[in-house]
């Protein structure tokens, strides 16, 4: 599968593109670039943690048509995606750095299908390090991890539109590429292998 | 034109902090949106601010605005890993190797106005946990002054960079500076200081 990076050239997004990913992705743009991109070249395009919806925005439209031709979008933690993908509820939550350090401490993340090929991957473990939000999802769509009250923050959409949408609360390129947290590192670990081997481009 | 302001460099969808809230208001700070910050913005501050997630693909494209900038006496202020040389001296940022708690350890080298009066243990930790400081450091250029020494080999995770051709660098190798150590006043302190040194370049006092 081709994957299509978007790098918004903060440090934690170079260190994900050209780093311990690097061979995931067959190329990297700036979200400036995709205007001139061919983004139907791609299987995938992945938004990576933290890129500012303001320079997203611009783009929505050309994002949506090749979702519409069957491409999948992956929008990842912290990008407002609901400012540039359409169908998309997000509720931002104030984020609890240090559960873990209470006795028996739980963030309350939870695998919502572990008969999903992703947690062949990754377990319960590698998708907890902190949340800043939650998701209400369409009718129809994927979810495939919780917060403590059942929120959706991952989960796949095929309904919306006629491609594919991956998307997720958690941030793991942002503190991998910061070197921080290896729960992030684990999840990309899986994530990355996922995204690369499972999607095949949706016929339009 | 009014040089006495220092630009922050706005680089997420989040707002300025609120440890620079006063400073805004009073025009000592002007917020702009990294893709406004034109060379004419950066040639009429006293100072630069760039966060731990400015775009340094961008600012590698402003290069020769910030370098003029900096040959003029301007004052800039770096957060975070470097992975561009977008001031040309820049090395890539060096990140500590399977780093446990005693890596953690900062030891103040040499004294800055930035720093009075705060012992680097007091940066050390967030509510008791290591890390959130800098987990590794941006080799500083020969010329430089470590101010901060992180692990047991006191590797240079802060110096200052008195550019030889002009201006100065404050590099910070860890998560915004005015964000670490766990007491409010301090973190306004030093967001309140950071201004005070870029205000103190020659840029600053020749363009007034």
């Amino acid at each position: 599968m081709s994957i299509l990076a978007i790098n918004g050239g903060a440090a934690y997004q170079i260190q994900a593109v050209e780093g311990r990913y690097a061979p995931f992705f067959d190329a990297a743009v700036r979200p400036e670039e995709i205007a001139r991109t061919n983004l139907n070249a791609y299987d995938s395009v992945i938004v990576l943690c933290r890129t500012p919806a303001w320079r997203m925005e611009p783009h929505a439209g050309q994002l949506r048509d090749y979702l519409d031709a069957g491409g999948t979008v992956v929008a990842m933690g912290e990008c407002h995606s609901e400012r540039w993908l359409p169908g998309i509820s997000f509720e931002p939550c104030e984020t609890n750095f240090w559960w873990w350090l209470t006795p028996d401490g739980d963030l309350g993340t939870r695998i919502a299908k572990p008969e999903h090929p992703l947690f062949g991957r990754i377990g319960e473990n590698d998708i907890r390090w902190h949340l800043h939000g939650s998701f209400d999802t369409p009718e129809g769509a994927e979810v495939l991890a919780t917060n403590k009250e059942g929120r959706a923050i991952l989960y796949v959409d095929e309904v919306t539109t006629g491609g594919r949408m991956i998307v997720t609360s958690l941030d793991p390129f942002f503190h991998h590429g910061h070197h921080f947290m290896p729960a992030t590192t684990r999840f990309l670990d899986g994530f990355m292998p996922w995204i690369s081997e499972d999607f095949e481009r949706k016929a339009a | 034109m009014n040089h006495r302001h220092v630009i922050f460099i706005v680089s997420t969808d989040a707002p300025i902090p609120p440890q620079f809230d006063e400073m805004q208001s009073e025009g000592r700070v002007h917020p702009v949106r990294q893709d406004r910050v034109t060379p004419e913005i950066i040639a009429g501050a006293a100072g630069l601010i760039a966060t731990a997630s400015v775009d340094q693909i961008d600012l590698l494209e402003k290069r020769d605005a910030i370098e003029r900038f900096l040959d003029a006496g301007g004052r800039m202020v770096i957060n975070g890993h470097a992975m561009r040389p977008y001031v040309r001296e820049l090395q890539p940022f060096v990140p500590l190797t399977t780093p446990h708690r005693p890596d953690y350890v900062l030891t103040r080298l040499a004294n800055h106005p930035v720093f009075a009066g705060i012992p680097a243990q007091t940066l050390e930790t967030n509510r008791g946990v290591a890390g959130f400081y800098g987990r590794g450091h941006n080799p500083p250029p020969a010329g430089a002054t470590a101010l901060t020494g992180i692990g047991p080999e006191r590797l240079p995770v802060d110096w200052v960079w008195q550019r030889p051709g002009g201006g100065a660098l404050f590099v910070h190798s860890g998560n915004d500076l005015w964000g670490v150590g766990d007491d409010p006043a301090v973190k306004r302190s030093i967001a309140e200081r950071l201004v005070d040194w870029c205000l103190a370049g020659s840029h600053a006092e020749v363009c007034t």
